[in-house]
């Protein structure tokens, strides 16, 4: 199974092209990042990928299928997707958010959650480290408590695509690490993982392969050691991006260079 | 799931006590036996008995749409009357009660009725052309339409009363306070036909409305058609409000007041909710109508108009709700 991704083109507006000729295949069992400045196509690419829209040009496929022709239910079996945007509704606990990714798998409108589906809600909590947060409700948590219950909901959907747009944007850096190690545990478990960020020291630390996008093309996709280099993110972020080896062990660290002057 | 047996409680215990009050005290078990006979006792339950069946499907399909409404507007203050269904039927019931040439009757509906009905899906086919984008709704702009039209009909409706004979004006005041007075149980047999299609389709979407209630990208990832889910709700509920503005005239606060009870007994899904702000709504308006009939003889001999008492007895404990809800 992979993603496959040829010539991707897509525009709002029919004017102004977001992504532009994107070719990608992204195998099961892969964890790649997508990083680039605001603005530069990451959040549609995952969009696209999650059939939200249809491509402009090109196509987007999982396992061979064209995943805006498949019916809804259909694609929500294969893929899941995390937003950025997570809405605080006052009143559904946590459990109530997580057994709602389980919709795609009701046989009829008014079917209780099986056996399979009650396993699934269980393991979501358990691997996201939000059984202890299940009973309360979604607007009393913090912003990186919330990404969790969500999160959970996005595995307890069970799709072999996991789509997340700034999964870590949120969470305090215990939580960063969990949260990218637990990506890389799904990969490895068989998933294709893509995720979108702006941190770059996580993608550099756990991402199998890492995609850079500006404004909305290729400009370097493969391991994080041959992309994330001072060159390539100087192009996408300026002369003022500092990348060197980490202390700690192999790898890459990225930071701002020091700012100088008033 | 108890909070549910107890709105069913509630909801049982008013239909069964209702049919024994009213401005008329009667044997209830002796008009019951003699059912369509002519003794005092029966003809009287045969008007009472067909009004709390009225008033029971009324309230609880207010009820269920302002629920909906609320989730697919995502917007808590929402009522059936939000998107300006009320006022558009009201518009259409005038116009027939204003011109002589227009009464009558067409089928089982009145012509007033119909008119009602009328008017008030054209509110709704219209809204849905303003608010359509592609294959989706835009729900801002949905309530931007809604609000903009109910100014529309209001003023519309004031002109009418404005021009028309002020003979006429009693009538038209009277439908506008919504009644649930009713001449026969033959006058409820479009209930069914206009109702039940809308109220079956709600029901279904009920797991669908817990998908939109997180927003349409997360329910569109999960397998939601939201453009389709969400152009069937708005039709399906403004035809249940359009049924029973027609059949009652306005009558205000229980879509409101009831889905906001109904959720602190059983919670925010959709599948209990729904049930339970049918069961409430219901109960309510049988319960308002039980005291706006018995109340009739406290007054001038007539009665106080159901939907003067829901609004009156409404808003204190809608604002009881909130301050117990801090």
């Amino acid at each position: 199974m992979n993603l496959q991704i040829e010539r991707l083109g897509f525009s709002y507006d029919g004017d102004r092209l977001v992504l532009d000729g994107l070719d990608l295949v992204v195998d099961a069992g892969q964890l790649l990042c997508v990083v680039g400045p605001n603005g530069s196509g990451k959040s549609t690419l995952l969009a696209l990928c999650a059939g939200l829209f249809a491509p402009s040009t090109g196509s987007v496929r999982w396992d061979g299928g064209e995943l805006s022709a498949w019916k809804g239910t259909e694609r929500a079996r294969h893929v899941a997707f995390l937003p950025q945007q997570l809405p605080a509704i006052a009143g559904h606990s946590v459990e109530e958010v997580v057994r709602l990714g389980r919709f795609p798998h009701l046989a009829h409108p008014w079917a209780r959650l099986g056996r399979l589906d009650e396993e699934a809600v269980v393991s979501a909590l358990e691997q996201t480290e939000a059984m202890g947060l299940r009973a309360r409700t979604i607007d009393s948590l913090s912003g990186g408590e919330r990404q969790r219950a969500y999160l959970a909901a996005a595995l307890a959907q069970g799709g072999e695509l996991l789509l997340l747009d700034e999964p870590t944007a949120a969470l305090d850096l215990h939580h960063q690490i969990a949260g990218m190690r637990l990506l890389r545990r799904l990969a490895r478990g068989g998933r294709c993982v893509l995720c979108a960020t702006h941190d770059l020291n996580l993608a550099a630390a756990v991402s199998d392969r890492v995609l850079l996008l500006s404004d909305g093309k290729c400009l370097a996709e493969g391991p994080p050691d041959e992309v994330l280099i001072e060159s390539n993110l100087r192009q996408l972020y300026g002369d003022d991006v500092w990348v060197g080896p980490h202390p700690a062990g192999t790898g890459r660290v990225i930071l701002p260079r020091p700012v100088e002057g008033p | 799931m108890r909070g549910l047996a107890a709105i069913s409680s509630g909801a049982l215990a008013v239909l069964l006590l209702a049919p024994w009050f009213g401005a008329e005290r009667i044997d209830l078990l002796a008009g019951l036996r003699d059912f369509g006979g002519e003794s005092v006792d029966a003809r009287i339950l045969s008007l009472r008995l067909p009004r709390i069946l009225l008033g029971f499907f009324a309230g609880g399909s207010l009820a269920i749409t302002g629920c909906v409404f609320q989730t697919l507007l995502r917007n808590s203050l929402a009522t059936p009357y939000t998107l300006g269904v009320s006022f558009a039927g009201t518009l259409g019931a005038f116009l027939a009660l204003s011109f002589s040439s227009l009464s009558g009757s067409f089928g089982p509906l009145r012509t007033v009725e119909l008119f009602a009905f009328v008017f008030a899906a054209g509110d709704v086919l219209l809204l849905d052309r303003l608010a359509r984008r592609g294959q989706r709704l835009d729900t801002h702009e949905l309530l931007l339409a809604g609000v903009t039209l109910n100014f529309f009909c209001g003023a519309a409706i004031l002109l009418l009363r404005f021009l028309t004979d002020p003979l006429r004006l009693r009538a038209m005041d009277h439908w506008m306070m919504g009644s649930l007075q009713i001449g026969s149980v033959r006058e409820l047999a479009p209930l069914p036909l206009l109702l039940l299609p809308g109220l079956w389709i709600l029901l279904r979407q009920a797991r669908v409305l817990d998908q939109l209630a997180f927003g349409e990208q997360l329910a569109a990832t999960r397998g939601v058609d939201v453009g389709k889910s969400q152009r069937l709700l708005l039709v399906a509920g403004s035809m249940v409000t359009a049924a029973v503005v027609a059949l009652t005239g306005p009558i205000g606060f229980v879509g409101l007041l009831a889905p906001h009870a109904a959720r602190r007994l059983v919670g925010v899904m959709h599948l209990p909710l729904l049930p339970a702000a049918f069961l409430t709504g219901g109960g309510f308006l049988v319960l308002a109508d039980t005291a706006a009939r018995s109340l009739g003889l406290l007054g001038r001999g007539a009665e106080l108009p159901v939907g003067v008492l829901t609004a009156l007895v409404g808003a204190p404990l809608f604002l009881w709700l909130l301050l117990r809800s801090r």
